[in-house]
């Protein structure tokens, strides 16, 4: 695969509020290769629109702060550049796919024009005729019906499956190296979540840009990712192939979510369950933000954090049970 | 006697044609439907936005007026009820919300809330176990002292463990939960869905579940019945519909969930194509025409009938002797 396109380490992100410092991300490191697709899963408040956010550099400052930890993209670090090269980087390079598709688009101007839009920020397109003929080609390739017309219908005048393929025609427009898709298909339909997976898998496929896809669908992940990493609390917890994710899940927290999930292809009589709730992220407990919920805590689990380490190859797990 | 008998139940909604004008549109958010749900019975009712699902739920504890058709609950009719039997019948048909951020007052404590629903029905606050508020608590798996609280002090799912005893206080036989874990982390879900199944095995109350999610129906339903734009399109006990789905709707809703697994299988392979028709406009003939891979000139004339092709499985499609 080459180097990396994306290289993120020991990132962490502290909110400062009122109430005091939020510990949203501690020491996370993942990279996507070229062409890869990586899956971030996990629950409410594991961390995982912040890493996102972190890498577009888009966390509202303040209260949110970078406090360590550095960001590669191509080879070029993310963390050191200037307001105005983050913004030719911003939906060039690298472009986003948010969760709702429905307040992310203007409800004021047409779908087209706020594609045209994202295209002549980047670059300079001399004709409108071409402009134009550019957006109806990107509204063809996503499969949005009668793409003509489409372009000039407004954002109430598009089905929620319409209006996210609109968001990702923006989001190809200039035929980014990464797409980070935060949560794509949450706000939508199953049988349209199907069409929107099926359409970023074949451009990723086509255009080889490589994807961070966000979900806190295992199913979503099975189906999309190459390489999967399961955050919880602000860490990620285990990292690994699809295959071995869901084959041989090892740390406690990736084993239980398994469990939690009800499964249509066989009956079971009843879920397991995660005993407990998440660590308050205000004051997260010593030594393993997990081991309150863990059945397989061990003594030093209360001491130190398990860091991530490759436990057979190609597998990281973070977890003193396993080490 | 069943708890709850809905028979040719028709919902119309409409919209424009008023003082502002504009054309008169019909939506006709439930179409025809019957069934009948037994004491100690889950049956789910899933399908897509637009399906009518949660209408289907407003109707069935009279919190809309039906268009036609009728409801039974313990073999009266809802609709013709006097203020005795209507009190009973509010008491005894209950409802959770999908969101416990927004269904719970967040000037109440735990306390008000539960009390308000004994005093609205004129219960005894203190039963032979002792008080009725802390026996509700622990009954949904929380604690008694957390009836000082407000809302606002407990996570998603305690809220919904909350919205649960609120449905529960009044001794119902017929709870309606309309996607009650979809607001909810995975690992809270299923908290709240043993929950549940404890609570009807304890209680032998009835559940309409409402939801989306086709696995979360597999796993609470003893029977279950899939919408599409108002109209039934299939009807079984679970282990029928889940493993020799009739309906091309069915089969294609059930190919395209992901599954949490590694298949060789291709997320392409499993689309179903265009888009959910306009519930205002639906298309004519069988309401799934424009969008089934099975589609015959005949489905885009006439609307199959519902027809009962095994025990207990009903089939809304005009082929389905091709494959019974």
């Amino acid at each position: 695969m080459g180097d990396p396109i994306l290289s993120v380490k020991n990132l962490t992100v502290h909110f400062h509020t009122e109430a005091g410092v939020v510990k949203a991300l501690e020491d996370v490191s993942f990279s996507v290769g070229q062409g890869e697709v990586l899956g971030l899963v996990g629950e409410t408040g594991c961390g995982k629109s912040v890493t996102a956010l972190s890498v577009m550099r888009l966390i509202p400052t303040p209260p949110g702060r970078i406090v360590g930890g550095t960001i590669h993209f191509d080879g070029r670090d993310v963390l050191a550049l200037s307001e105005e090269e983050m913004r030719s980087l911003r939906g060039k390079d690298m472009a986003m796919i948010f969760q709702d598709p429905i307040s992310s688009l203007n409800p004021v101007f047409t779908a087209g024009y706020q594609v045209e839009e994202a295209i002549v920020t980047h670059e300079a397109v001399p004709r409108r005729e071409d402009l134009i003929a550019r957006v109806t080609g990107l509204f063809k390739k996503v499969n949005i019906s009668d793409p003509e017309k489409s372009v000039r219908s407004y954002p109430h005048m598009l089905s929620g499956g319409m209006k996210q393929r609109v968001m990702i025609a923006m989001g190809l427009s200039c035929s980014p190296r990464l797409i980070i898709a935060d949560e794509p298909t949450t706000a939508l339909d199953v049988s349209i979540q199907a069409q929107i997976l099926s359409l970023i898998r074949r451009l990723q496929m086509e255009g080889g840009s490589s994807v961070l896809l966000i979900s806190h669908d295992l199913g979503v992940i099975a189906a999309m990712a190459q390489t999967v990493a399961v955050m919880y609390a602000g860490s990620i917890v285990e990292k690994t192939s699809v295959k071995t994710l869901f084959d041989r899940p090892l740390h406690p927290y990736t084993r239980g979510l398994l469990g939690a999930i009800p499964r249509l292809d066989v009956d079971q009589e009843r879920l397991s369950v995660i005993p407990g709730t998440l660590p308050d992220l205000f004051n997260l407990p010593r030594g393993c933000k997990f081991r309150e919920r863990c059945s397989e805590a061990l003594p030093l689990c209360a001491e130190g954090r398990p860091l991530l380490a490759e436990i057979e190859p190609g597998h990281e797990v973070a977890c003193y049970a396993r080490a | 006697m069943p708890v709850l008998e809905v028979r040719n139940l028709v919902k119309h909604f409409t919209s424009g044609g008023g003082l502002l004008g504009g054309a008169k549109r019909v939506v006709r958010a439930v179409d025809d439907v019957s069934f009948t749900l037994s004491g100690n019975e889950t049956l789910g009712v899933v399908g897509e936005s637009g399906s009518g699902k949660s209408t289907l739920g407003f109707l069935a504890l009279g919190l809309l007026s039906p268009t036609a058709g009728e409801i039974r609950f313990l073999g009266r009719p809802v609709n013709d009820l006097g203020d005795r039997e209507n009190r009973e019948f509010r008491r005894k048909a209950q409802i959770v919300f999908q969101n416990p951020f927004a269904s719970l007052n967040p000037r109440m404590t735990v306390r008000d809330i539960l009390d308000r629903v004994l005093k609205v029905h004129g219960l005894p606050s203190v039963s032979e176990d002792g008080e009725v508020v802390p026996s509700l608590l622990r009954e949904v798996g929380l604690r008694p002292e957390h009836a000082g609280r407000y809302p606002h002090e407990f996570s998603g799912g305690q809220r919904q463990r909350i919205a649960i005893a609120r449905a529960l206080a009044s001794g119902p036989e017929l709870i309606v939960l309309d996607e009650p874990t979809s607001a909810l982390d995975v690992s809270v879900q299923a908290q709240v869905l043993n929950l549940l199944q404890d609570l009807q095995r304890a209680r032998g109350h009835s559940y309409l579940f409402i939801s989306h999610n086709l696995a979360v129906i597999r796993h609470v339903s003893h029977r279950v019945v899939v919408m599409y734009l108002g109209k039934f399109m299939e009807m079984a006990p679970k282990e029928r519909l889940y493993s020799a789905p009739l309906h091309p709707y069915t089969r294609a809703l059930l190919a395209s969930v992901p599954k949490p697994f590694v298949t060789d299988e291709n997320i392409e392979d499993k689309v179903i194509a265009g888009d959910i028709p306009s519930p205002s406009a639906p298309p004519a003939g069988c309401r799934f025409n424009t969008r089934c891979p099975l589609r015959t000139p005949l489905c885009e004339e006439e609307e199959p009938e519902w027809k009962e092709v095994g025990k207990e499985h009903f089939v809304r499609c005009h082929r389905v002797d091709e494959w019974v």
